[in-house]
């Protein structure tokens, strides 16, 4: 997707530290959405999801920010940070309201939609951290393994690898009722 | 060829699932005769379209204008660190400054006779007359811009070092690639202006 602004992430960040507000909000809007998501599939909750997102954000302005660009880019940083506040929320056990499904005039299909997305978000959320990274980055999020490789900070192989583990764990958990029966039988 | 194993189908049955595509011939006749992998192409499927519900959900409309409005509000409390460039331009600013400085006294020194106080012997000669003090008038060199010698007037034979570039002033030619300071005798009136100049120095410049 072309960039509107010319800028790096980092070079953003290196005038907003001072005192840049054009910069700041250029960053916000160019990577708060994307992290807002990740935080919302990695917790399945809105509010957390809202709060991880900000947070964020929070730490960038703190004077104790421990980001150093020789050691990878901005947005790597910036999702590890997210993936650390959602570990602390979820050993907390601060994450617990469902996700709220998006308005639609079909009310049955609504009603399975949201159910079919709650036990999609059931499933996600009993995944290891590492299987539910690679699943929001390359599926939901939709990025390439090459990106998911940058922001997990591991190779393409692993994440290749850890997706397909991952995607075979909750095929097997949302397989319904039925077929499993059927899968026992044969 | 090598026969594929099922573990050698899935990457390309988990692959097809993700984006949306149709099994090849090959897969699909592979499909057809392995239950456990026709079942995994089907899982594949389910959870694909499961997955593009919760995209569509999670790209749905949001308010976040409040939370904006928050974080800018931080922003514009938090201390702000000095650019790291400034001190840069602070550092460069001098450095002009300081090599103005120098330049200026560089230039001044330089249109000057001597740049060491002249060791000299000053002569006071009785007689005014250029040629008389002068001797031998092809040694000295008449300085071009001087005001003439007035009757009478007293000169003085000061021996001291000349600059190059003083010297040049004078019409007197250095090569530009000799930089040390040239003996030589200048014959000063009593106005101060040289009106001769006399290279004593047996160095070729």
């Amino acid at each position: 997707m072309p960039r509107p602004f010319a800028e790096s992430d980092e070079e953003l960040y290196r005038q907003m530290r001072t005192g840049n507000q054009r910069a700041f909000a250029a960053l916000y809007e160019r990577r708060e959405p994307a992290l807002y998501r990740y935080a919302l599939h990695m917790t399945g909750s809105r509010s957390a999801a809202e709060e991880v997102a900000q947070e964020v954000f929070v730490r960038l302005l703190g004077p104790h920010l421990h980001f150093d660009d020789r050691r990878g880019s901005l947005e790597a940083y910036m999702y590890g940070v997210a993936r650390n506040l959602v570990r602390v929320m979820r050993r907390k056990g601060a994450v617990e309201e469902p996700v709220e499904q998006s308005i639609d005039h079909d009310i049955l299909g609504d009603l399975i939609k949201d159910q079919a997305t709650a036990a999609l978000y059931r499933a996600l959320d009993e995944l290891p951290e590492h299987y539910r990274d690679a699943v929001v980055l390359c599926d939901l999020e939709e990025r390439s393994y090459e990106d998911a490789s940058r922001l997990m900070e591991c190779p393409v192989g692993t994440v290749r690898s850890r997706l397909h583990r991952a995607r075979a764990l909750l095929a097997s958990r949302l397989r319904p009722r039925q077929a499993t029966a059927e899968a026992q039988v044969r | 060829m090598t026969k594929l194993t099922c573990r050698d189908w899935i990457p390309e049955i988990v692959e097809c699932a993700r984006n949306g595509a149709q099994p090849d011939a090959k897969l699909e006749s592979h499909l057809e005769t392995c239950p456990k992998c026709a079942m995994r192409w089907e899982d594949e499927q389910r959870l694909s379209s499961l997955l593009q519900v919760a995209r569509e959900a999670a790209a749905g409309q949001r308010s976040r204008e409040a939370r904006r409005e928050e974080i800018m509000r931080r922003f514009a409390l938090t201390p702000k660190q000095p650019a790291r460039g400034s001190w840069k331009w602070v550092l460069s600013a001098a450095a002009v400054l300081l090599m103005g400085i120098a330049l200026v006294y560089v230039l001044r020194s330089g249109g000057q006779t001597s740049t060491t106080a002249p060791a000299t012997q000053q002569v006071a000669v009785a007689s005014a007359e250029f040629e008389e003090v002068a001797g031998d008038s092809s040694e000295f060199v008449a300085v071009a811009y001087a005001p003439p010698l007035a009757t009478g007037e007293f000169v003085s034979v000061v021996r001291t070092e000349l600059q190059p570039r003083a010297l040049a002033r004078m019409g007197i030619y250095v090569d530009a690639a000799y930089t040390n300071p040239i003996p030589a005798d200048v014959l000063v009136g009593e106005d101060g202006f040289p009106r001769a100049v006399r290279v004593v120095s047996e160095v070729e410049f």
